[in-house]
């Protein structure tokens, strides 16, 4: 049954938490330990990141709780920390979400 | 925004840390695993370089070291230059009296300056306040002012209005003279008078502002006749009187004699007897020299007090008082007839100014004559003045 359920986390599914939180209808940065803010192309602003596991100008993985952020792009940078919120700068490509294990 | 997070930095302190570029990932890691805010990241030939808190860089470096990442850690601000000068007590007791200093000296009155006098001086203007209760060295508060205003207006003859505005430790006095109506025109301004002549002259113009005139321009007149009259006539053919007022200007003979002996006595001062020496600091005074002596019976007492300034700005609210008491003895001189012409024309000077400070000299004619024991200095002067005087009714 734990394994029926994390499996089904893990997946295309959504998770408990979430599925609360869209049957109340709270606001999600309440329920959810990661929030994700981006200004244009050039700025983002991540809560909830829990190591860096990659940082090359061109490619930079954040390791979230349950998956991995995956910002690439040019001249990446992470110009400031503070207060648990990490902040990105650069050229932005793309942004990937990749979920982990 | 960026102003304020460097006086931040300057005043608690911060530090930049600097590793291979390599150790990023890392070092970004330990500061979101401990909770480390940074503020600036930038990299520049193959080095990394965060700029963060001076609390948080020891923390960081403590880990750094721990798993043996090289790095490089500069710290500046306020409490790293105050660690350096930690042992040099004289310089922190030196520090913490000049910001006692300043905390407490802000609350005080430092000058005045005035403005707005024209007949009174500074100095008296200084003085009508200081019967007040203000001066250097008090204690500023705004609810006083006005009270010291009222003070200086009740007891003062001479000021018809007076404001005090605080500018820092600058108290800035504007005053408003009273008008004397009694300087202006001569006499008394109570009861009834009439104008008369105060010397010989012949009159070149008149300006009547009360009674009526009794003399026209160019008539010759002498000293005590009537020229503005406080008796006049109504268009009923009643008389009433008042105070006679106006000028009367009139073409003067004025002659002034001068004599300097050559033979004169002098007082010659012998060394200071007592001396004492005090610190004004403020209003306070302190003592830090005297000495005494036994004083004989002619004496004279010289007071001396030296201000200080820096750099051409006004005087400091600290002075040193010297009060110096001599004994002198009088001997018998004699004096040059250079130096007896130069004080002869010196005195006569005073005299002018003394005696003529309202007229306008037309003429001046000077004789001088040498006799054996003085210098004589004979002056005619002829001026235009004015010559009406005040005289009450029923003391011609």
């Amino acid at each position: 049954m734990r394994k029926k359920d994390k499996d089904k986390k893990h997946g295309d599914q959504l998770s408990i938490s979430e599925k609360l939180y869209k049957k109340f209808d709270f606001p999600a940065e309440i329920v959810s330990s990661c929030t994700l803010e981006i200004t244009g192309r050039n700025e983002a602003s991540i809560c909830g990141c829990r190591r860096i596991a990659v940082f090359t100008p061109e490619l930079i993985r954040l390791e979230m709780k349950d998956f991995d952020l995956i910002f690439e792009g040019d001249a990446l940078n992470c110009p400031a920390y503070g207060g648990g919120r990490i902040v990105l700068a650069g050229i932005f490509k793309s942004i990937t979400y990749e979920k982990r294990g | 925004m960026a102003l304020l997070v460097k006086l931040k930095n300057a005043l608690t302190g911060s530090a930049k840390i600097t590793s291979g570029a390599e150790n990023t990932p890392h070092i970004i890691s330990y500061c979101i695993k401990t909770g480390l805010p940074y503020e600036k990241m930038a990299f520049s030939e193959g080095n990394i370089t965060i700029r963060m808190s001076l609390y948080a860089a020891k923390k960081l470096a403590k880990l750094l070291r721990e798993d043996e990442i090289p790095f490089e850690i500069r710290e500046g601000g306020l409490p790293v230059l105050l660690a350096k000068y930690k042992k040099r007590y004289g310089l922190m007791a030196g520090a913490l009296i000049i910001i006692a200093l300043l905390f407490f000296s802000g609350r005080y009155v430092w000058d005045i300056r005035v403005s707005g006098n024209s007949t009174l001086t500074a100095a008296e203007v200084k003085a009508e306040l200081a019967n007040a209760g203000f001066g250097n060295g008090y204690e500023i508060g705004l609810d006083d002012v006005d009270d010291i205003t009222n003070s200086v207006l009740i007891n003062s003859e001479k000021i018809a209005w007076m404001s005090i505005n605080m500018r820092g430790n600058v108290a800035y006095v504007q005053i408003r003279e009273k008008i004397n109506a009694e300087g202006e025109f001569g006499g008394d301004m109570s009861g009834d008078s009439n104008m008369v002549a105060s010397r010989d002259g012949i009159i070149e113009y008149i300006e009547v502002m009360r009674g009526t005139s009794a003399v026209t321009e160019g008539q010759s007149v002498r000293e005590g006749e009537l020229l503005i009259s406080g008796i006049s006539e109504s268009t009923h053919g009643e008389y009433r009187t008042e105070h006679a007022l106006g000028r009367v200007y009139a073409i003067t003979n004025r002659h002034f004699s001068v004599k300097i002996p050559l033979k004169f006595e002098k007082k010659v001062l012998s060394e200071p007897v007592c001396t004492k020496k005090t610190v004004k600091f403020f209003s306070k005074y302190i003592n830090i020299f005297r000495n005494y002596g036994n004083l004989g019976t002619n004496c004279v007492k010289i007071e001396e007090e030296n201000s200080f300034s820096l750099f051409g700005l006004p005087d400091l609210p600290v002075s040193i008082l010297s009060e110096m008491t001599m004994e002198y003895e009088t001997v018998n001189a004699i004096r040059s007839a250079q130096q007896a012409s130069e004080l002869a024309f010196f005195e006569l000077e005073r005299l002018i100014e003394t005696e003529l400070a309202s007229a306008d000299l037309l003429r001046k004619t000077i004789s001088t004559e040498m006799t054996e024991n003085e210098f004589l200095l004979e002056c005619e002067i002829v001026c235009l003045e004015n010559i009406a005087v005040s005289m009450p009714m029923g003391e011609e």
